[in-house]
């Protein structure tokens, strides 16, 4: 029994192994969590630049002189300048918000180098119509 | 001192140490520190853009309804703030706003409008 050793005090402090291994083992994971993290985070800002698109579209919109068209073109012409590397898809409509009409635009991006480009982000903002509109 | 000084220097050049926590650290840890920090970065930055938004809204709105009285138009400024908040997810109360200037014609009006830290300020001459 005196000859015996732990055999985890080795795995833990030892340093020895195949490079290979330790590649598969220790590396890919690793690179793989830093690219899932840095996926999640471009994500996220793809949707914030969805929302500012989408209330400069529904702001554009809802003026006075303003129709859903030219909301729809200016949310576009956000996303293309923000992201011009996501598929960007508008959608508009009128609803109404507390008795008030509104202009609602809807703006779904598919960021092409997030999962493979089969996660789509979406975000959505309405504002109310100006007297006249 | 001076082994003292040797052994820092060795312990940077020496390689031996313990994979497992090696990959907790750097492998886990290090990540999810950077994802904490990421998402709080872009939580104020969506706060950032609301705030804006309501507080270029309600500006728009005051201006539009400029003929009514103070109470009626911060009523219409809650009502706008309710419907934003449950629009964007967002708890009840948490955006809050204030109107500074008078409502009289020709005066410029602002509405700073408060998100958690972030906060935006718009203004508009009334008409």
């Amino acid at each position: 029994m005196s000859r015996f050793r732990a055999p985890t005090t080795g795995a833990l402090t030892s340093d020895a192994g195949s490079a290979a291994v330790d590649f598969l083992g220790f590396g890919m994971p690793t690179v793989l969590v830093a690219l899932l993290v840095m996926q999640l985070l471009l994500a996220g800002y793809v949707k914030n630049i969805a929302l500012d698109a989408a209330a400069e579209g529904a702001a554009q919109a809802s003026s006075a002189d303003g129709t859903l068209a030219a909301g729809v073109s200016r949310a576009n012409a956000v996303m293309r300048a923000a992201a011009p590397w996501a598929k960007t898809r508008v959608t508009a409509t009128t609803i109404a918000v507390a008795g008030d009409a509104a202009s609602s635009l809807t703006v779904t991006a598919v960021p092409s180098f997030v999962m493979f480009g089969l996660y789509e982000v979406s975000a959505e903002d309405w504002s109310i119509n100006e007297i006249g509109h | 001192m001076k082994s003292g000084i040797s052994n820092v220097g060795l312990s940077l050049r020496d390689d031996r140490g313990s994979a497992s926590i090696e990959f907790i650290v750097f492998g886990l840890l290090v990540p999810l520190i950077a994802l904490s920090l990421g998402m709080n970065g872009l939580g104020s930055q969506r706060h950032q853009i609301v705030c804006q938004l309501f507080a270029w809204q309600a500006v728009r709105q005051i201006a539009d309804h400029a003929d009514e009285p103070k109470d009626e138009i911060v009523t219409r400024l809650n009502s706008l703030a309710i419907a934003k908040e449950t629009s964007l997810n967002l708890d009840p109360g948490d955006l809050r706003f204030t109107i500074e200037g008078e409502l009289a014609s020709g005066s410029v009006v602002s509405v700073r409008a408060q998100l958690g830290q972030s906060a935006a300020k718009a203004s508009i001459r009334m008409p």
